[in-house]
Order: C-alpha cells, then sequence, then structure tokens
C-alpha cells in the first residue's frame, strides 16, 4: 500500500488516504494527540491565559511557580502560562507560514523545472543549489537586518531557506510522471501545461511534499525560536518562545522558570511534528530520507 | 542525458562549478549587505558627533563612496590575489581575523561530529538490528526527541548544571587542540556535546533507516543462508551498504557544521566563525562577512564533493550520470 | 546617596571585622595578573579615535592625560601636568609637566609631545570623533620643554575637565611613526603596556618606569598583568567569575539583577557606586506630535520614573534630572522640584487631548542593541505609557542600524544610554543646545541655548551654578528627551582583589592601585 502512493505512480491518487493512514500508526496518533493540545492551546490563548500576555506586575518578578502564576513570573513580573500560550499563537503561525510559503515557491519552481526540462530545469536548480549552499542562519539573519525584524521579516528569512528542499522534492516525482503515458497522452490531446501539472502531476508531488512538510514545520519552530533567540524575530514585548529562553538566561540563578518552561514548550511542539513526519514519513517509505536542518 | 560520465571528469565538473557558485554567492551577499542601513563609517565614528563632513571623509578613505560594483569589483579582483582585504571596524586584515577564528570552529566543528557518530553509529546499529519492538520504539522516541531540543537552550542547561552547579568543566577557556590536547578536549565538551545532540539523533535515525533497508536485501540473505554469524553479517555486509546515505547526512551535517554554529558559538562565548559572522552582519563589516560567506560556502561544497568521493570508495558500482 | 552610605557602612563593618584581629589594612602586593571579564568587544586601540566602550576600558591603563580625575572623590587632580595657570581673561591655559613621566619606549613626555596630541586630535586627518570637544582651542605652543600653554578661542568653563579624558590621552611627538598602525599597538605613558592584542583577549603588562608611587612609596602598579576578556554573554560571564576564571567583572550586563544572581556565592565582593551616565528616552522634535511640547510633557508625566527603576534596576537608581545626583557642588533639582516630573497619567492625556489627540497617539520606540537595559526599559515604557492613551511599538533593530538611525534623525523615539560627564557643560550642551554635536533630537529651544552658552563662558563657579539650576528648570520643562534613571553601577571582584575602586566615571585606571592577596 505505503509502496505503491510513493513509488509508483500509475494513476493519478489523492493523498486523501494520508490521514487515514497516520491513524494507524501509534507513533503519529501521539503525535496527533500532542499537536491537538499544542494547537488548542495557542488557538484558545486569549481564554485560557489567566493574564494578558504583556501585562507586567512589578510586585510579584520573578515568582516560582504557584497558586497566582502557575508556572511563574518573568523579570517583569509577567505570567509565564500566557506567555507561553501566546507564544505558541506566534511560534506555529510564523512556523506554518513560512513551511506554507516554501511549498508554494519552491514546489511550484520543482515543478516547473521537472516538467519543462532542458535549460528551464538546469536554471532554476542551480539557483536552488546556490541558494542551498549559503549558510542558512547568516541567509535568514541578513535578510531580517535588511528588511527589518518583524513576524513578517522572519516568515520570509525562514521560508526563502527552505524553498530549494521543497523545489528538490517537487521535481523529482515531476520527471517521472511526466514520462508516464497518460500524462504524454494528455499533452498529445494539446491539454494545457498548467492543466496537466494541476491534474496530473501536482497529486503525485503533493504526498511527498505534504511528509517534508511536517518535517520541515518541526525545523521551521526550532528556527524561529533560534532567530528570536538571537533578537532578530518576534518583538518584545510580544511573546516567542524563543525570546522568552534568551531573555530568562541572563537570570538563570535567580529563576530557571523563565528559562525552563518556554524551552519546554518548544520541544513539546516541534517533537508533536517530529512524531507525525517521522510516522507518514515510514508508511510512506521507510528509506525516504529525512532532510535535516541546523539550528 | 549524455553519455555516463566517469568518475573524475565529474568531479571536475563540479570543481569548475565552484568558481561561478562562489561568485554568485559574493555578489549576491555583497549586493545585499549594501542595502542594509549603515556602513562601516558611521560604525566606527560611533556616538561622539554626527559631523557629516567626517563620516564624509572615512567613507572615501573605506572606498564607499564608489557605487557597489565599482566596489565589488575591487573586492573581487583582491581577493583572485589572495587578499581578504581589511576589517573596516578593527583595522585589522582580514585573513589575520579569520585564522583567529577558525581553529575555533574546525575544532568544535569536528569535536561535535566526533561525539555525533560515537553515539549514532552502535545505536543506530541497535536500532536498526534488534529484534526487540520496545527497544527499536524508545530509540526511535529518544532520537525525535534529540532532534527536537533547541540547542540554545541545551546550551544553557548544560552550563547551569555542569558549569555552574557541579563546576566540572571551565566556562570560558578554550584553550587549543595544538597546545593543549587534554585541555582543550576537556573544555570544548559542553559545546560540541550541545551542537552533537540533535545531529547524533539525526545520524542515529538515518543508520537505523538504512539497516531496516538492506535487511532484506538478497545478498545478505545469502550472507546468513551461509551460516554467517549474525555480528559478522551486521558488519561485513549490511553496515558498509547502509552507510552510503549516512555518509550523505554526515557530509551535510559537517558541511553545516564547519560554518560555524551561530548559536552554540554564542551561548557558549566562543569566538569562532559563526560568531564573527553575525558581529560583521550587525556591524556592517564588509570584507570580514564577505570573507566568512566565502569560508562556508568552500567548505559545504568541498565536503560535498568529498562524500561524493567517499561514496566510490564504499560502492564501486556508482557511476555519475 | 543612599547606595554611597550603603558602601560606606558596608565597608566601615568591614574594617570593625577585620579590626579584631588586625589592626591595619594588610600592606599591598605586587605580583599576579587581574583577569578582567568584559562583555563587548575590544576594538581600535587608537586613544583618539576609539569610540567603543570597552577599547576606552582598555586604553585607561596605557595611556594618561594631563589631569586625572579622582576615581572616588571625582574631583580634577594633577597628572601628567603637575600644575597649571589661567590667565586673567581666562583664555590662556598655562601647564607644567611632571619631569618623571615616560612613554612606554623610555622617551620623557614633554611639551611638545603635548602640542602634537592636541593638534593630531583636531587634524582633520585623524577623523577623531574627540575633535568636537576641544574645538574652543585655539591654538597650543610650547613655551619651554615642560611648560605648555593652550590659548582658546572663546570662555570655555569646562576646558580643565575636558582635558581628563583617556580619549584625550598624551601621544608622543609623530606618533603614528613611532607606533606604526595605533589601532592595534600602542605607544602611551600609564602603568600598563600592550602586550597581546586580539578582539577578544587583550593582555597588559606593567611598565617598570611607570612615575606614580603609593603612599607607601612602592612604585605603581601592583600587578604584573592585567589580562582582560570578552564575554559577550553576561550569564556566562557570571559563570567564569564563580568558576573563578576570572577576578572582576564589569560593563554592560553586570548590573543589579546579575549581581542578585552572585549574592549567594562565597568570596565574591559586590562594588557599586552611582553611575554619572543616565538612560534617556530620545524623542525627535521635528516628527509631527512631538514637535508640540504639551506631547512631549505629556510623555514625561505618563512616565513613572520611581516603578521603572524597581523593575528594571530593582530599586537601585536615582530619578533625577539634567544634572547627575552624584555631583553635588552642581546642586542637582531633586525630582520633586522639576517640572513633568510627578507621574500623573491624567494631566497627560489632558495634555494630548489640549494639542489635538483626544484619542491618544502611537509612536515608535527603538532600543539600543548593545545596553542590555534599554530593551527592558522599552518594555516597562510600553506598559507606563499605554495608560495615559500612548501605544508604543517598540522596533528592535541591529546595531549598525540604529547608529545609522540615530545619526540621521530617524526614529520617533529611542531608548539608549548617554555618557556622563563631572561638568554639566560636557554632560548637557552637545546633547541639547541647537548647535551641539549630538543634538540628534532636533531640539531648539532659544532660552536653554541662552543658558548653556551663558554658562559655558561664566567662570565664576557661583554665577554659573546660579545658571544650572534655571537651565535644569528649563530643560525639564522644554523635555528635549526624558531623562529617565542615573542607575547604580556594579562590578563584582573575587576575594583576592584587594584596592579596586569602582568609579562613577566607569574609569579603569583604578586597576593601577588594585592587587591581589595570596
Amino acid at each position: 500500500m505505503a509502496d505503491v502512493l510513493a513509488v509508483a505512480p500509475a494513476r493519478p491518487r489523492r493523498p486523501r488516504t494520508l490521514p487515514a493512514l497516520a491513524l494507524r500508526s501509534p507513533k503519529s496518533l501521539v503525535g496527533l494527540g500532542v499537536l491537538l493540545i499544542v494547537v488548542t492551546l495557542a488557538l484558545l490563548a486569549p481564554v485560557l491565559a489567566p493574564y494578558p500576555a504583556t501585562e507586567m506586575h512589578a510586585l510579584d518578578r520573578f515568582r516560582p511557580p504557584g497558586r497566582t502564576y502557575w508556572l511563574g513570573t518573568d523579570f517583569y513580573g509577567r505570567d509565564l502560562l500566557s506567555r507561553i500560550l501566546y507564544g505558541y499563537r506566534t511560534s506555529l503561525v510564523v512556523a506554518g507560514l513560512s513551511v506554507a510559503f516554501a511549498v508554494l515557491v519552491g514546489g511550484s519552481l520543482g515543478i516547473a523545472a521537472g516538467y519543462a526540462g532542458g535549460a528551464w530545469d538546469a536554471g532554476i536548480m542551480r539557483a536552488m543549489d546556490i541558494l542551498f549552499a549559503f549558510p542558512v542562519l547568516l541567509l535568514a539573519i541578513t535578510i531580517v537586518v535588511i528588511l527589518g525584524p518583524g513576524t513578517l521579516t522572519t516568515l520570509l528569512a525562514i521560508g526563502l531557506v527552505y524553498v530549494p528542499i521543497f523545489a528538490r522534492i517537487a521535481r523529482g516525482p515531476t520527471l517521472v510522471v511526466k514520462e508516464q503515458a497518460y500524462v504524454e497522452a494528455a499533452r498529445a490531446l494539446g491539454q494545457r501545461p498548467l492543466r496537466i501539472v494541476l491534474r496530473h502531476i501536482a497529486p503525485n508531488v503533493s504526498t511527498p511534499i505534504f511528509v517534508q512538510a511536517t518535517i520541515s514545520l518541526a525545523t521551521a519552530l526550532l528556527f524561529e525560536a533560534a532567530l528570536s533567540f538571537l533578537g532578530l524575530g518576534t518583538q518584545p514585548p510580544y511573546p516567542s518562545l524563543g525570546l522568552m529562553v534568551n531573555e530568562g538566561r541572563n537570570y538563570l540563578e535567580l529563576s530557571p522558570w523563565p528559562t525552563v518552561f518556554p524551552g519546554a514548550a518548544i520541544i513539546l511542539a516541534v517533537l508533536g511534528f517530529n512524531l507525525v513526519g517521522d510516522a507518514l514519513q515510514e508508511l510512506l517509505d521507510p528509506r525516504l530520507r529525512p532532510t535535516w536542518t541546523s539550528s | 542525458m549524455d553519455e555516463p560520465l566517469t568518475v573524475q571528469r565529474y568531479l571536475l565538473q563540479r570543481l569548475l562549478l565552484l568558481g561561478p557558485v562562489l561568485f554568485v554567492v559574493s555578489a549576491l551577499v555583497f549586493s545585499l549587505v549594501h542595502l542594509i542601513p549603515g556602513d562601516p563609517a558611521q560604525v566606527l565614528l560611533g556616538f561622539e558627533n554626527t559631523d557629516p563632513e567626517q563620516l564624509e571623509r572615512l567613507r572615501r578613505d573605506l572606498g564607499l563612496d564608489r557605487p557597489v560594483y565599482v566596489q565589488y569589483g575591487r573586492w573581487l579582483s583582491r581577493v583572485l590575489r589572495g587578499d581578504l582585504g581589511t576589517s573596516a571596524r578593527t583595522g585589522r586584515p582580514v585573513i589575520g581575523l579569520v585564522r583567529e577564528a577558525l581553529p575555533y570552529t574546525l575544532e568544535l566543528a569536528t569535536y561535535a561530529l566526533v561525539l555525533a557518530l560515537a553515539l549514532a553509529l552502535p545505536l543506530g546499529t541497535l536500532a536498526g538490528t534488534t529484534r526487540s519492538r520496545l527497544a527499536d520504539a524508545a530509540m526511535q522516541l529518544l532520537t525525535l526527541l534529540g532532534l527536537s531540543l533547541p540547542a540554545f537552550w541545551v546550551g544553557a542547561m548544560l552550563i547551569l548544571l555542569f558549569s555552574v552547579h557541579l563546576r566540572w568543566f571551565p566556562v570560558l577557556t578554550f584553550p587549543s587542540f595544538t597546545q593543549a590536547p587534554l585541555a582543550s578536549l576537556w573544555s570544548f565538551f559542553l559545546p560540541a556535546l550541545t551542537l552533537a545532540t540533535s545531529n547524533a539523533a539525526a545520524i542515529t535515525r538515518m543508520v537505523r533507516a538504512s539497516l531496516v533497508a538492506v535487511r532484506h536485501e538478497e545478498y545478505i540473505k545469502v550472507a546468513r543462508a551461509k551460516g554467517l554469524r549474525e555480528g559478522l553479517v551486521v558488519r561485513r555486509h549490511m553496515l558498509k551498504n547502509a552507510l552510503i546515505p549516512v555518509v550523505t547526512l554526515v557530509g551535510i551535517i559537517a558541511g553545516y557544521l564547519l560554518g560555524g554554529s551561530i548559536v552554540v558559538e554564542q551561548v557558549f562565548a566562543i569566538p569562532g566563525v559563526g560568531r564573527m559572522g553575525l558581529l560583521a552582519i550587525v556591524q556592517r563589516d564588509y570584507p570580514v562577512l564577505q570573507a566568512v560567506v566565502l569560508l562556508v560556502t568552500v567548505a559545504f561544497v568541498l565536503v560535498n564533493l568529498a562524500v561524493d568521493l567517499f561514496y566510490v570508495y564504499l560502492d564501486p558500482r556508482i557511476r555519475y550520470g | 546617596m543612599r547606595a554611597w552610605r550603603v558602601s560606606v557602612v558596608a565597608a566601615l563593618l568591614f574594617a570593625l571585622a577585620l579590626g579584631g584581629a588586625q589592626a591595619q589594612v594588610p600592606a599591598p602586593q605586587r605580583g599576579g595578573t587581574l583577569r578582567v571579564g568584559i562583555t563587548q568587544e575590544i576594538l581600535n586601540l587608537d586613544p583618539h579615535v576609539a569610540t567603543a566602550f570597552s577599547s576606552i576600558q582598555v586604553l585607561d591603563l596605557v595611556y594618561e592625560s594631563l589631569l586625572r580625575l579622582n576615581p572616588r572623590t571625582l574631583e580634577l587632580e594633577p597628572n601628567l601636568a603637575q600644575s597649571w595657570t589661567v590667565s586673567a581673561d581666562g583664555l590662556e591655559y598655562t601647564f607644567t609637566l611632571r619631569r618623571d613621566a615616560t612613554f612606554h619606549d623610555g622617551s620623557a613626555v614633554d611639551a611638545s609631545d603635548v602640542k602634537y596630541t592636541i593638534d593630531r586630535i583636531l587634524d582633520p586627518n585623524t577623523k577623531s570623533p574627540q575633535a568636537s570637544f576641544l574645538a574652543p582651542v585655539k591654538e597650543v605652543t610650547v613655551v619651554s620643554p615642560f611648560v605648555v600653554k593652550i590659548t582658546l578661542k572663546q570662555l570655555t568653563a569646562s576646558f580643565l575637565s575636558l582635558l581628563a579624558a583617556t580619549t584625550r590621552g598624551i601621544v608622543p611627538l609623530n606618533f603614528e611613526e613611532k607606533v606604526g598602525d595605533p589601532k592595534v599597538k600602542t605607544l602611551g605613558s600609564g602603568p600598563y603596556q600592550l602586550a597581546e592584542f586580539s578582539s577578544s583577549a587583550v593582555r597588559l603588562v606593567r611598565y617598570d618606569r611607570y612615575w606614580r608611587k603609593d603612599a607607601q612609596g612602592t612604585r605603581l602598579p601592583y600587578a604584573d598583568s592585567v589580562v582582560y576578556r570578552v564575554i559577550p554573554d553576561a550569564a556566562t560571564l557570571r559563570a567564569a567569575l564563580r568558576a573563578g576564571e576570572l577576578d572582576l567583572i564589569i560593563g554592560f550586563g553586570v548590573d543589579v539583577t546579575a549581581t542578585k544572581a552572585l549574592a549567594g556565592v562565597p568570596d565574591l565582593r559586590i562594588h557599586s557606586v552611582p553611575d554619572l551616565s543616565y538612560s534617556l528616552l530620545g524623542i525627535q522634535h521635528e516628527r509631527p506630535p512631538f514637535s508640540d511640547v504639551r506631547v512631549r510633557q505629556a510623555l514625561s508625566l505618563a512616565v513613572d520614573r520611581k516603578q521603572l527603576i524597581d523593575v528594571v534596576y530593582s530599586g537601585r537608581g536615582a530619578v533625577a534630572g539634567p544634572i547627575p545626583p552624584t555631583l553635588r557642588e552642581w546642586q542637582p533639582l531633586p525630582a520633586s522640584q522639576l517640572p513633568n516630573y510627578r507621574p500623573d497619567a491624567a494631566r497627560s492625556r489632558e495634555l494630548l487631548a489640549q494639542a489635538g489627540h483626544p484619542r491618544g497617539i502611537s509612536i515608535k520606540m527603538m532600543p539600543i542593541p548593545t545596553v542590555p537595559d534599554a530593551v527592558q526599559i522599552a518594555q516597562v515604557l510600553r506598559e507606563q505609557l499605554a495608560r495615559a492613551g500612548v501605544t508604543v511599538e517598540i522596533e528592535q533593530v541591529d546595531f549598525a542600524t540604529f547608529l545609522a538611525r540615530w545619526r540621521g534623525s530617524q526614529f520617533d523615539t529611542f531608548v539608549s544610554l548617554n555618557g556622563g560627564a563631572i561638568d554639566p557643560d560636557i554632560h548637557l550642551y552637545r546633547h541639547i543646545h541647537s548647535t551641539g554635536s549630538t543634538n540628534v533630537f532636533k531640539f531648539r529651544d532659544a532660552g536653554v541655548d541662552r543658558l548653556l552658552d551663558q554658562a559655558r563662558n561664566t567662570v565664576d563657579p557661583a554665577r554659573r551654578r546660579e545658571l544650572y539650576a534655571q537651565a535644569q528648570r528649563a530643560i525639564a520643562e522644554r523635555v528635549p528627551f526624558l531623562f529617565l534613571a542615573y542607575a547604580d553601577l556594579f562590578a563584582v571582584t573575587r576575594a583576592p582583589v584587594q584596592g579596586f575602586v569602582l568609579s562613577s566615571t566607569r574609569s579603569m585606571a583604578p586597576l593601577a592601585e588594585t592587587w591581589m592577596s595570596r
């Protein structure tokens, strides 16, 4: 079953079987459970958060976890729990949108390269190689410095770094499918390229892309945290998990909580995506290589 | 596709490509940094005054008054003659700064890679050959957790625990390996471990996956049928074949590590290439930034090339084409 | 000053504790290495060109100026100049140099060196940022080998204190030819000379022929060498001190919260002193809402400086106006006597409404990235200003962007730290006068200008004090920018470090008299 999906695209299949498959793996069930919790917390942040995320309580600085502040407070006396809940929002939105950006841009470029072939293929893929050879974090930092920091910039910077990954993934299956009899038939019938791509190629490309996207979400969360940690991501006072770790780290000996909890929150969310991504990958093809990015 | 290429021709082609890649990357970075507000002349003058004449004079001295493409041309012609230029901010030759920073990054990268492999090869082999589903599942969870750890957080926690509370490791002395090998290994342990964690997890997973994939190949079955002991089968037949994708991954990791890990160098205050690059960006030290980018890109491309060579050694059947 | 009193009491207690066993202060011991941890990179070592604070921290031990500030009392003292006279019209300063001071190459410090130094700073080719400070100088003449005369263009009451700064340090005649590259090599007359220099570490060794002696007649400095280590991360810096890898930590990041983290650690001593530098909220006066003085007053009234100090500095700082509270001889007005200092959100809203902003205003605020408190202050200000209907958007930019925008006056507001000076003229004029060299705020007020000019040209101290009393009120009234806090300055030493004096000026020169007990 799994092999059929990835290796022999005899007929265009929609990846609708993917969720069904995912529900059969205990690993992905755990992962989905974790993600469900994380996403719910993020969505319901305004309802669940006991305090506004930026509200300072000057008399309650560095409180340990307790009844008033469940996870304690930070340097400014801000409630850590509330900040983590809102921090999840920022992190998930940035990671999600940057991966979406990379999927759209990278995926289109990869399909275009594979489908058009020849000089187009060579040109696009060489450009991707160059982008890929760039020192990732330096590239992202340069973009952030040029455009000025902020959520939108972070999103673009991370997205751009991931573009070549998706271009490569999309190109492979496109090359295979392009040679299939039914695609050649469609072409012979004079169907327009866009239609062929959308009807025949995109469905075959979408499965590996979906899997890669899940894994990329995990690394994008880490990436966003690292940028925020360096002070180049989300801007204070708005909470972001990486920024919280950075703000807390200077006062580790006074109170470890402002550093420990946001760090744990990052790990939980990333682990969720990793579990699901890993399970999907295994289900589709045990040999599919995980793509790895540095943090 | 054309006729199959020989290995030599393939490598030559890749090497020839290095030139254009470096050209494009450096030109891109050069024009990108000039888009950023601020320049080295302003950084040099600091907050002491706002005299525009003084700024202009300094700009002329640094050649910043010329159009970007002229500046790039000058830089390029110098680099082609082997001169990386002078750091605008410190007034020192860039090559000297690189020589100061590179040993830190090299040792950290090598150390982290060795640690990662030392962890990953046995663990991955264990996970890939075990018959116990529980052990396999535990290993998978562990490695996924390893992949989910933010390096800056791990680093902060390690410092807090081992340097501050237990005082096992020094905090900021990083003696050079050539002068004091043992002390050097000791003090680089925590940063190397931080850097190794996620990489070890990734390699473990790759080893496991590759072993699982070859487990059912014909030649393994034949080897088993011949009555070879399991340990020998794993070592002689499975590992060697499973290593190919692992080598790719290790190559990519090595390429990244050689560029310096900005985050780990930042957390542990190691004056390596990564931090140098970060500082060069925020202080607009164009010549230093260019040198770092060149260095990182060359390292990345060369390591990938080395990986390709290693393939041929592992599996002489591989031909490029 | 509370902080002063605390440290005096602590010193007394310390003396009493020692008193039982040993009535005298232990005699200084020679030798050893002082390892100093700082947080910022050491860049240029040219005393007249360097602007990085960390560079100056190193140069404080390598170069010397004509006069010096006593690190404890902040009074002007003879240094390379052993005495001086001022002409009746106040325009001619004649300095007699001491004869036993030598540069590290052994040559004597003489009048031609002083002339060369000042000419070098003023030479446009040097591109010295210090040139604007010495702008009043008309000419320097060598009277005799050890007597030099400086003639001024106009009366400048603060002239002597202008000369007491490492950045106006005396270098030998033909300095650049002698030293080669002054950015990376040094040739001064200070207690230490440069041995090794990289951007992350500097090693200085004792200059054996240094002239200054201690009270017992022992030649200074005590320690054989001083090593500066740059550790950009404050948490790592502290960990290194705890681990015994450093003897002294100082500079940005060594703040009250950091020292609290070290409070329970045995064998560490925490030093603190009120700072001359102050944190400020810079305002761009040519941008629409801020050109109206009522809007600026509204900002000042909306800020609760006391609370700000409580949160960011754990209460260790002073609410004060244009003159540092430490400089009592200049009679700094207490906050209670300054207009627009008592927090009043309602009045603030009223003023905004009068200025045509009944629904409040939205402003941007740019904290300087190199001072860790700045972003903390910005976050607290954002909360406080919200109560008065001012919506703040914090823009964190990188260092070079901040500089470019500061220089080009491209900001609504920014949070930063302004270096302080012991003379109110140096402290205020360049930021606030309409022709000031760092008036990036574009503040222009004829009344304030007149007061600052008068005070600058008045030599009589009593009359000057009177003028500055008026100036303080006028400045608080017209709000060129918000003086936020004069926070306490901190340093932490390990127990063996003796005789270290933390100075309000942040000078590291006292390290010459610091020693290690064994």
